[in-house]
């Protein structure tokens, strides 16, 4: 074996070294086995890049104080979002996606005359929703027309918009929630101009926007369109622009920044003068972008890593001109694309939109800004490049002649791969790791290569997996289809996890070939069926099973594993599962399938991976298990960490990592899912899932405690109450139905359930030095210091209510509502403002105490059903 | 073939075509009952039904293609009469196989109107609930429940796993009929399912067993006639321990007709003298709540319906049994029997769960939750019945409320099977 060069690489490598096979004997000449190095979690290569604002509603950049213009946006973004109408648009593109799917099976997007045909079908199908929605924002803005807004209170404007009738027709139910959603918006935007306007924020009142909102809803539906049709609309960039500017953040006029189609990095990027370097002299490092016939041209270097992610952070000439371009064009943006459709971007563009038109400064600047958004540019389609290349992976490695090397045909395949996942742009611009990948994964799967194609292979997986799963009998063809998908996802699944590889490692050759070959064992592990992986690289042993891609035809978007585990939880194990939302498994079951919290329950797991482009809501519509077969059943499904996979299969190697707040809507390629089927429980879910969470409003100065309470628990209180119970049996009860959610909240990554608006933080020390990482360690210690304090002055204020006032408990119970939210506002809580500056980076206060000691006031409700 | 076989070869190939035309007719399910009727179905159920009566069917496709075969080998006149036989044989299978899609296409048909088909989703939850009370931990599964209304007084049930009419199919769900009078207060139901868990358990020749046993020394004769009934004691029991005194003045009502009637004994009737079914009801609630608004039902019942109405010897049977009511209700609920596997049926099912004093606790713990919250209506649906069957009994000046009520309530449980089905 060659040794590296002092560049890292050696040319000769792919063709001198032998690497040491994952399969067992049978598929490998030479001897098995060999030191196994430690399997590496499976980089997410997440479809989501942050939402720049909302997944935390904090918002960094170089501020140097405090701006009333910049509180103003933070909480104007903070109250816009509406993380129902993320769940609203993922059913519009689930329905849409359904409706294309029996149109386009078959064609995987290549027959660009009927994919005309379903997007003018899917234009029609949401035409009447466009048209009800921005009926009812003009009706609500005539409504105001009138009126003198600005004169008003909050309540005044609430009877005025809520008396607003709905524009007569009805909807189909799929469409209601949308409409429900955008009328509450719009409603917010409302209430936020006057705010605004009552500040002196913004130049125009509600009445206004209220009808350029409605000219942003068709944008928002083109993008479900295109959603629903696996391709990627550019994002929305310039409108951040007034925000950014409101921010303070928008940095002078830098023109020309940039060559058409390509985007400079970041100037604080580490990788930016390497990646200028490259671009000048051809050498191994990094090159943003390497030409027109590049698929991964158009991708730019993404953010740093950990760094806070946001309109503030982007640079926004390059934005500017970016998306300029590419509109004039109609070439997708230069600028980082989603790797597969994420909705939650879709409402956090239109947030910025609308804030945009709040601190309009005229009608001209509010039309520039509907113009802007209106601008149609043409979506990407990586997945279709993917399943091309995918086809011509096959076909090369099946036509391979007796000694052919593989690894050109793995070396064309890698940049279609790279191109549908974001973290592939830091590969995509160094050809020679791309080369070098291709040699090295070539060498590992020659021995299932050629004219043939492991025919042992294809009926292996026939037999354990395609039978079970399908029950249907099995041609040779759907065998050799089988072997040919389990070698291409092992290469995919190999190169998405190398891709995201950190860069040390990647300039590294010895690293990197350590890495690939961990990756390259845990995707074949994955892919083939277990008599043909060596046993100690086995996912689980003693299980004879293996994954199907499904759909089995069209496009797959998911694969599930052939063996069903049947399993009897415990309350106790349940317990301890953690499931999306940071809620227990054990309140899964009691709030949402009315299962005894005292019972163990028997069932059936069912495994799922996602492929690219695969969404929950594929997996619940596909599979024919009871209580799936429809797309909404996708919150029946549950993240399958490792730890859920040992609590309930007992095989910690079947689960993947999530991130601490695994995202339902953002889900990752390779990442796992479980399903519970229950036959003592409903097919579909009959309630709500208790839940608490807890935002930390700063410019407001207030904590907002919101706690559901499920009804089950909610009625079992107030029986207790009723009977004469005592307060702290009360508090019992309600602290154990939270424990899942206090663990995460007094934990290092509680940033889902502990959301702050924040403004901006001053400029502070420089990306990587030790100052930024003390800081952020510090702004992380004093985060997880605040979850913890929150809690107990909520249970003391709790208490307190419940020991006074427990029949207010009990009302809250009677209704029809499901459940009871608890909602608990501390006022001027102590610290919160001397934390706001330690938290935007300025020398924390010696003489604040903390954690403070003084308990806060605070307003308790108790409100019926689920309160926002 | 001569003129005569060829006669009545056309004869029977036109009967056959006729029989065929028929059979495929058959096999359109969607003409048995309404769409809505099938919708109104959980799915499991509709599964279920749909199943055996497709089965039905293609037994009587799979003859009419061997009789249509048959005729087309025939050439002898021989030949000729065996398929006039199987024709016969064919067109007795058609009508018991009508009878069976007619008696399932008819139940269906009782639900298509929207709102009747919520209320009686309803009805097969209440059902299913209380045989999976006792069949659960006895380690059994509980048969589906397809309730449908139909003219009458009494309710009545099609058990699950029994032979239908064409000897063939097996019945696929507990089909339970429930009389119009009575779907405001369906607590028959719940007698009804006392006899498939009796039949699924075997608790009818265990009871009948033990009464024979148990009361041969008041007269081998007397304890012959108890265990006769023993049938419908089980299921009268099976109401009592679910229902509690709701389930005796409903019982009370539907038996409430002609005197002469009430105090009447046909020999093999496995229902006992009314005269005395009701007074057991009374001594079931004596026993296990003492005294209450029972005892006046039992003073007005055997002042309306004197004994001495009764022909001698039934006057007899009655005189006799009576003293030995409470006896009966010991030997009901607290004799061990292999059915319960060796627990007593009160360790089941305890009637003191609906006592007026636990209904009335119940309602107080809720408070006005108790007929609007998802969790009382999913996890007391049974205590509710029993709650407004009592409530109904105890204060008939209040049952248009109490009625008003139990409807908001059943149709929420209607809509939430729907919704989780």
């Amino acid at each position: 074996m060659s040794m590296p060069t002092d560049n890292g690489y050696s040319n000769q490598v792919t063709s001198r070294w032998q690497p040491q096979s994952p399969f067992a004997d049978s598929y490998v000449e030479g001897e098995a086995g060999g030191a196994q190095a430690e399997r590496a979690s499976p980089a997410p290569s997440t479809f989501a890049t942050e939402s720049p604002f909302l997944s935390e509603t904090e918002v960094t950049g170089h501020l140097t104080a405090v701006d009333p213009g910049s509180e103003a946006v933070a909480e104007l973004l903070h109250e816009l979002h509406d993380p129902e109408l993320d769940e609203a648009l993922y059913g519009l593109v689930h329905e849409a996606s359904a409706l294309a799917a029996g149109r386009l099976t078959g064609e995987l997007g290549e027959n660009e005359v009927l994919n005309a045909r379903v997007e003018r079908m899917l234009d029609d199908h949401f035409a009447p929703l466009a048209r009800h929605v921005e009926e009812t924002l003009e009706r609500m803005s005539e409504a105001l027309a009138p009126l003198d807004p600005l004169s008003m209170t909050e309540a005044e404007l609430d009877l005025v918009l809520d008396g607003v009738p709905a524009p007569p027709g009805r909807l189909p139910p799929s469409f209601e929630l949308f409409a429900k959603k955008m009328r509450g918006k719009a409603k917010k935007a409302a209430k936020g101009a006057v705010k605004a306007a009552k500040k002196g924020g913004a130049k125009k009142g509600p009445g206004g926007i209220l009808k350029k909102i409605g000219a942003l809803v068709k944008p928002l539906l083109q993008k479900v369109l295109a959603f629903a049709l696996d391709k990627m609309p550019a994002k929305y960039r310039p409108l951040a622009l007034k925000v950014a500017e409101k921010l303070g953040i928008r940095k002078p006029a830098r023109k020309p920044a940039m060559k058409p189609k390509q985007a400079p990095p970041p100037e604080d990027a580490p990788d930016a003068q390497d990646a200028q370097d490259a671009r000048d002299s051809g050498s191994l490092e990094p090159a943003a972008a390497t030409g027109d016939d590049d698929p991964g041209a158009d991708a730019a270097p993404p953010e740093e890593s950990g760094d806070d992610s946001g309109p503030a952070t982007m640079d926004a000439d390059a934005t500017e001109s970016a998306a300029t371009s590419a509109a004039d064009s109609g070439v997708p943006s230069d600028l980082p694309e989603d790797a597969a459709p994420d909705v939650g971007q879709a409402q956090s563009d239109m947030d910025v939109q609308i804030a945009e038109l709040v601190l309009a400064d005229n009608e001209e600047e509010q039309e520039a800004a509907v113009s802007a958004a209106i601008v149609r540019s043409r979506p990407r389609d990586p997945l279709s490049e993917l399943d091309r290349a995918r086809g011509h992976f096959v076909r090369r490695v099946r036509t391979l002649k007796q000694g052919e090397s593989p690894g050109p045909a793995v070396e064309n395949f890698i940049p279609a791969i790279l191109a549908a996942v974001r973290l592939g742009i830091k590969i995509i611009g160094r050809p020679k790791v791309v080369k070098f990948l291709g040699g090295l994964i070539g060498k590992l799967i020659q021995p299932l290569a050629g004219k043939d194609l492991a025919p042992g292979l294809g009926q292996a997986i026939a037999d354990i997996g395609l039978k079970v799963l399908l029950h249907a009998e099995v041609t040779t063809l759907d065998a050799r289809q089988a072997a040919e998908r389990a070698i291409s996802t092992t290469v995919e699944e190999t190169v998405r996890r190398v891709a995201g590889l950190p860069e040390h490692v990647l300039e590294n050759a010895t690293l990197l070939e350590a890495h690939t070959l961990e990756a390259f064992e845990a995707a074949a592990a994955a892919s083939f069926p277990p008599s043909l992986v060596r046993p100690e690289l086995r996912e689980a042993a003693g299980v004879n099973a293996t994954w199907v891609s499904l759909p089995a035809r069209g496009r797959p978007y998911y694969r599930k594993c052939s063996k069903v585990f049947d399993v009897e939880m415990s309350p106790q194990s349940a317990g301890t599962i953690r499931i999306f939302g940071g809620q227990s498994l054990l309140a899964f079951l009691r709030d949402r399938l009315r299962l005894s919290p005292q019972s163990t329950v028997r069932a059936r797991v069912h495994l799922y991976q996602l492929l690219p482009g695969g969404r929950l809501s594929h997996i619940a519509q596909n599979e024919s298990v009871r209580g799936l077969g429809d797309g909404d059943a996708w919150r029946m499904l549950h993240p399958l960490t490792p730890q859920a996979a040992t609590a309930l299969i007992s095989h910690p190697r079947l689960g993947t990592a999530f991130p601490a707040a695994p995202d339902p809507l953002r889900p990752s390629v390779g990442q796992r899912f479980y399903y519970l089927e229950i036959d003592s429980a409903p097919a579909k879910p009959v309630g709500q899932v208790s839940q608490l969470r807890v935002t930390a409003d700063f410019p407001g100065d207030e904590i907002r405690v919101h706690a559901f309470v499920g009804e089950s628990v909610a009625q079992e209180i107030a029986a207790s109450l009723r009977k004469g119970g005592s307060p702290g049996a009360a508090v019992h009860k309600l602290r154990a139905l939270f424990r899942s959610e206090l663990g995460v909240l007094a934990g290092n990554d509680n940033e889902r359930l502990l959301r702050f608006v924040l403004e901006k933080a001053p400029a502070g020390p420089q990306p990587d030095s030790l100052a930024r990482t003390a800081l952020r360690a510090v702004q992380r210690a004093l985060r997880k210091q605040l979850g913890v304090k929150v809690i107990d002055w909520f249970w003391a204020r709790l208490a307190e209510l419940l020991q006074k006032e427990s029949a207010q408990f009990v009302k809250a119970t009677e209704g029809p509502e499901d459940g009871v939210t608890m909602l608990v506002t501390f006022h001027n809580p102590p610290g919160l403002q001397a934390l706001r500056k330690a938290l935007r980076g300025a020398a924390p206060s010696s003489l604040e105490q903390w954690p403070p000691s003084h308990l806060p006031n605070a307003t308790v409700r108790f409100v019926a059903g689920r309160a926002e | 073939m001569s003129r005569l076989a060829r006669a009545v070869r056309h004869q029977l190939a036109r009967q056959i075509a006729h029989w065929s035309t028929a059979t495929a007719e058959l096999s359109e399910l969607d003409r048995l009952a309404a769409t809505s009727g099938w919708l109104s179905l959980e799915r499991y159920l509709g599964v279920a039904i749909e199943s055996v009566l497709r089965e039905t069917v293609t037994r009587l496709r799979r003859q009419i293609t061997a009789l249509t075969a048959a005729l087309q080998a025939a050439e002898t006149m021989a030949e000729l009469d065996r398929v006039r036989a199987d024709l016969l044989v064919f067109r007795t299978s058609f009508m018991a196989a009508e009878a069976v899609l007619d008696f399932y296409g008819d139940a269906v048909g009782t639900r298509g109107n929207e709102a009747l088909g919520t209320y009686m989703r309803a009805c097969d939850t209440l059902a299913a609930s209380s045989m999976k009370a006792v069949l659960g931990p006895l380690g059994r599964r509980s048969p589906p429940v397809l309730t449908y209304v139909d003219k009458g007084l009494g309710a009545s049930i099609l058990k699950a796993g029994l032979r239908l009419w064409d000897g063939r199919a097996v019945s696929p769900v507990a089909a339970i009929k429930i009389v119009r009078h009575n779907l405001q207060r369906p607590t028959a139901l719940i007698h009804e399912t006392g006899h498939q868990v009796a039949h699924e358990l075997g608790w009818n020749e265990q009871l009948a067993a033990l009464f024979k046993r148990g009361l041969s020394r008041h007269g081998s004769d007397l304890a012959h006639h108890w265990a006769s009934w023993a049938s419908e004691i089980a299921a009268d029991a099976f109401a009592f321990g679910h229902m509690g005194f709701g389930a005796v003045a409903a019982l009370h009502d539907v038996l409430a007709g002609d005197p002469e009637w009430v105090v009447r004994h046909l020999p093999g009737d496995p229902h006992p003298v009314s005269y005395l079914r009701v007074l057991l009801g009374h001594a079931m609630c004596a026993r296990y709540y003492g005294e209450g608004p029972w005892d006046d039902l039992a003073l007005a019942w055997t002042r309306q319906n004197p004994a001495s109405e009764a022909d001698a010897e039934t006057a007899d049977l009655i005189k006799r049994s009576v003293p030995l009511l409470p006896e009966v209700v010991r030997l009901l609920f607290g004799a061990p029997l292999p059915a319960f596997a060796g627990r007593p049926l009160g360790a089941l099912l305890d009637p003191g769960r609906v006592s007026p004093a636990s209904l009335l606790a119940l309602s107080r713990e809720a408070g006005d939750a108790l007929f609007s919250s998802d969790h009382w209506i999913r996890t007391e649906h049974l205590r509710l019945l029993a709650l407004c069957g009592y409530l109904a009994a105890e204060r008939p000046e209040g049952a248009p409320d109490v009625q008003r009520k139990q409807d908001v309530w059943m149709r929420r449980l209607g809509q939430l099977v729907a919704l989780a089905a």
